[in-house]
């Protein structure tokens, strides 16, 4: 299929789903290094994250026809699936957390556009790496012990030795903050 | 709901920290309230943003060929690896010879390679691919590959097939992806299943053949 690169991600996507195999093969290569990313980010253990990133992919060629573009790129709908696997598999290793200050410092200032050309999404991840830098320390660890490590509200408390109404209230704080980082000029 | 309480669990609802329960009360709330409705989007882009903000990594070398074996899909026609499914080329070499396999034998089922070797990936408990077996029926023979197999520890293997399951053997892995060859106690076309077992009995790695 002459010209797959170019194809749409939507377009693409629909392809791994109908199991055509030039799609197919052009999706997994067009994500696969931002999956992988995020999944070895996350789990911190590349064997691991390579189950995950595999199984990222199998839930997204059996889920395909459930996309709706309305509801986010397929980039965001794909790594949401990523997390959520990545979270499953930190929760049945039962390891510590990797701590968020070094998390937050994995998440590189600049660059990691990669191949699947998303101009947008790369502004974006821009502009929030940048607020996320911004934000104090600890509504930065909060978010990121929620979104990269999958802890509750409840866990975070826990973990950071505040009680649950503190967890909360800086979880809401932080992702308030990047809301209005994202919303301002481009970083 | 009201707005104060559903506003207090938007930005867990957002970051999908919430269990079933509260996040269906959060998601009724949102359905008739525009305010609240507009604010969960905000935040669940911004919570999308951060998984954006994740590095890029190359994955292991063979990662593309893995997937699209997971789901069925041969390798378009000019790929850059010419291997066939998840049998990386120098296993199937490497299992061929351990089989003493020779040319013309019987094919069966759809993971079958150019050698007669019905090729079937190996699951653990979790359902993640942990290895592959591969079967001959002339002669009856199989290998056995467990990817991340420390070396040194014990396995036992079975087989069972539609009059029941027979014990393949035992054997000592000297290491990860490194291959473990042995006769069939049964007609290679008889198996129906695999399953490993480690030295306390527990059920490490499965693998169902095809018909």
């Amino acid at each position: 299929m002459p010209g797959v690169w170019a194809v749409a991600d939507d377009a693409l996507l629909a392809g791994l789903g109908a199991g055509d195999p030039d799609a197919s093969a052009a999706f997994v290569r067009r994500f696969q290094g931002r999956v992988f990313g995020l999944a070895v980010t996350m789990v911190g253990d590349r064997a691991v994250a390579d189950d995950v990133a595999q199984e990222a992919f199998v839930r997204a060629w059996r889920h395909a026809g459930a996309y709706d573009a309305r509801r986010g790129s397929v980039t965001t709908w794909l790594l949401t699936i990523t997390r959520n696997l990545a979270v499953d598999a930190l929760r049945a290793m039962r390891s510590t957390p990797t701590d968020p200050d070094v998390l937050a410092a994995m998440l590189p200032p600049t660059g990691g556009s990669g191949p699947d050309g998303a101009a947008v999404a790369a502004e974006d991840a821009a502009r929030v790496r940048a607020a996320l830098a911004a934000l104090p320390p600890e509504q930065r660890r909060a978010v990121v012990l929620a979104r990269f490590s999958g802890l509750t509200a409840a866990e975070i408390g826990e973990r950071e030795g505040v009680p649950l109404g503190t967890a909360k209230t800086r979880i809401r704080a932080g992702l308030l903050r990047l809301r209005e980082a994202m919303a301002g000029d481009p970083a | 709901m009201t707005c104060e309480e559903t506003r207090v669990l938007v930005p867990e609802a957002a970051l999908d920290l919430l269990d079933g329960a509260r996040r269906a009360d959060v998601l009724g709330h949102v359905s008739g309230c525009g305010g609240c409705r507009a604010e969960l989007a905000e935040l669940a882009v911004v919570a999308d943003a951060l998984l954006l903000a994740a590095p890029l990594a190359e994955p292991p070398a063979g990662f593309e060929n893995r997937v699209l074996a997971r789901l069925g899909i041969e390798r378009p026609t000019g790929g850059r690896r010419p291997s066939r499914r998840w049998v990386r080329p120098a296993l199937v070499a490497a299992a061929a010879a351990l089989l003493g396999l020779v040319g013309g034998l019987a094919l069966r089922g759809p993971d079958h390679n150019d050698s007669g070797v019905v090729a079937v990936r190996l699951v653990g408990a979790d359902g993640q691919a942990v290895g592959q077996v591969l079967v001959s029926d002339h002669p009856d023979r199989m290998v056995c590959v467990l990817d991340r197999a420390p070396a040194g520890v014990l396995y036992a293997v079975t087989v069972a097939g539609d009059d029941g399951v027979a014990d393949v053997g035992t054997f000592v892995s000297e290491g990860p992806g490194q291959p473990w060859a042995t006769s069939l106690p049964i007609d290679a076309v008889d198996v129906r299943r695999v399953v490993i077992r480690d030295g306390h009995g527990t059920i490490r790695a499965t693998a169902t053949l095809p018909d």
